[in-house]
């Protein structure tokens, strides 16, 4: 088998202790572009991987601002240019009453652009994935511990892959297609 | 080796607190030779913003026991210290109890118009529009009454104390029992509170009122509470180099995060005071507001709101910055100092209307008391803090 045919190598672990393990022993061997797959959250994974920060918080950041933003210039735009009312005597840009609207719209985009963004970096939606081919691969959304080391990795290569695979501990080794 | 150095911090805060109480209270003496009405005033709001920190501090310690989680496990001592200086608070309100005539407008009042029976028409109206007549305010807004309530908030919460710092520490673990205890004991409270700052700040502009008073100011105790805790914890953390288990590091970003949604709520609050006013526009309401808003007393509220919240709500939005504990400490002190000129803000124009006039005993009789809270406080943490917290316990 060719590397070039190949996804990656996946690696199943016997429970989420040794996954953590195993992707430790994976980043200190040098290798970059790998992920971890689990039934559910583990505390101390996202770390072992190397996945220290995303660009979210930037993201949502932006898209508060914008809300900001265009919720004031809205309410600035009726109350003062298109429709002007005389309330009370008060001045036609109320800040305060722009407030409560401002921050609303605040919050509305930016977790508008927090899910989306979400799933832009994410890749998603993606209906397909090389995975998938794994049948074994299935038991990560129950009771599977996956690591996955891709062949775009500059340290990939084949066997030596597999045996620091198996050597960090896991219980079988599959090849994952392209 | 590291548990010296926080002992030695700890040691340090008590000196520099004496050091400053007693100086404090050196010219807080001389200037009541002088100016002793003066020095009320200033006097006032010093007790104000300790004691609310203190029963801010106890409000969070029972949020802790009805809620849970991890992030009070870390700041569990450092709000019991707080609360304990509860009656610090019970004693620095002895001052203000024997000089009410002096401080309270109503209490002024009754002095000499209890003597003249009847109050005249004229004195009604000269009220700025306030639609209760003086002797039905009375029965409310006397001093014995007052002098009375105020012995029973602070029975109440010292036992409340009493009951959440030092038995509960001790006692049986019943978790479920101290939470429904807690319920009760915050709803108490809340509600003595609330009553607490009718009569000791509201009622300082008796025609003037304003609902979520009470609720404002035990935000802000809170909020005071828990940035002073976290600039603790987290200035202790700093010190001790490897990270050992004084404070558990991601607990301390939660209390960063938890002062930031403390922050939050707190502005909510006072906005919605403001707006609500503000859009009513009813001249007996909005004449707290234009006190406040001209003479020169704009710029401190305007400093007050850019400083005690804008900088430190952009601030604590960093991740980074809620995980060194030296910046965090930072930032917490600016939330809690920042709540004190907002404190002032709304305290000092109620005795001088008009041109803007911040008098040294303004800064120096809270800083003595301040100083007392401080060594008393550290005191007490000497005691509690330097125990290993487990890190698995709680529901």
């Amino acid at each position: 088998m060719a590397d070039a045919q190949l996804y990656g190598l996946l690696a199943e672990f016997r429970d989420p202790e040794a996954l953590v393990d195993g992707a430790r022993r994976v980043r200190e061997a040098g290798y970059r572009r790998f992920d971890a797959f689990s039934p559910m959250p583990i505390e101390g994974l996202a770390e072992a991987i190397g996945f220290t920060r995303t660009r979210m918080p930037l993201v949502v950041l932006i898209g508060g601002l914008i809300g900001a933003v265009a919720g004031y210039l809205l309410q600035y735009w009726v109350s003062v240019i298109a429709y002007p009312l005389n309330v009370g005597g008060r001045p036609l840009n109320s800040w305060p009453y722009f407030i409560p609207v401002t921050f609303e719209t605040t919050v509305l985009v930016a977790a508008l652009f927090g899910v989306l963004g979400m799933l832009a970096l994410n890749g998603l939606p993606r209906p397909h994935h090389p995975l998938f081919a794994v049948e074994q691969f299935a038991h990560a959304t129950r009771d599977g511990f996956f690591l996955c080391i891709e062949t775009a990795d500059a340290r990939f290569a084949g066997d030596e892959t597999r045996r620091l695979l198996v050597e960090a501990g896991a219980t079988e080794v599959f090849d994952v297609p392209a | 080796m590291s548990a010296e150095a926080v002992r030695e911090t700890i040691a340090r805060w008590q000196r520099g607190g004496l050091l400053v109480a007693a100086v404090g209270v050196g010219l807080c003496a001389l200037a009541a030779t002088v100016r002793l009405d003066t020095l009320l005033e200033s006097y006032l709001l010093g007790f104000l913003f300790w004691w609310m920190v203190s029963i801010g501090c106890l409000g969070v310690l029972l949020v802790y026991y009805l809620s849970g989680g991890r992030w009070g496990l870390a700041a569990r001592p450092f709000l019991e210290c707080g609360a304990m200086t509860m009656p610090l608070a019970a004693l620095a309100f002895v001052p203000i109890a024997l000089q009410m005539d002096r401080i309270y407008p109503w209490a002024a009042e009754s002095e000499h118009t209890v003597a003249s029976a009847d109050a005249s028409p004229a004195e009604m109206t000269s009220d700025a529009g306030h639609h209760i007549p003086p002797d039905v305010q009375r029965l409310y807004l006397n001093v014995e009454f007052a002098q009375a309530r105020a012995v029973g908030y602070f029975v109440l919460w010292v036992l409340l104390v009493l009951a959440f710092c030092l038995r509960a520490r001790r006692g049986p673990r019943r978790p479920r029992g101290r939470r429904r205890l807690a319920a009760v004991a915050l709803a108490l409270m809340i509600l003595t509170c609330t009553f607490a700052s009718i009569d000791w700040g509201m009622s300082l502009d008796p025609g003037w009122f304003s609902t979520i008073y009470g609720a404002l100011i035990a935000m802000g105790g809170a909020l005071a509470g828990l940035a002073i805790t976290t600039a603790a914890a987290a200035s202790l953390q700093s010190r001790t180099p490897s990270g050992t288990q004084l404070v558990v590091p991601p607990t301390l970003a939660d209390l960063g995060t938890l002062t930031m949604a403390f922050l939050m709520l707190w502005a909510y609050f006072a906005f919605s005071q403001f707006l609500i006013i503000y859009a009513g526009n009813l001249p007996e309401e909005n004449v707290w507001y234009i006190t406040r808003l001209q003479g020169g007393w704009q710029w401190f509220g305007l400093a007050a709101i850019v400083g005690g919240f804008v900088v430190p709500f952009g601030l604590l939005l960093s991740r980074d910055l809620k995980h060194n504990p030296r910046w965090l400490a930072g930032v917490a002190l600016l939330v809690f100092g920042m709540q004190f000129v907002y404190l002032a803000w709304t305290i000092l124009p109620s005795f001088r209307p008009g041109e803007i006039l911040v008098r040294w005993t303004d800064v120096v009789a809270p800083l003595a008391l301040g100083g007392l809270w401080t060594a008393l406080f550290a005191s007490l943490l000497a005691r509690r803090v330097p125990e290993p917290q487990p890190t698995t316990e709680d529901s």
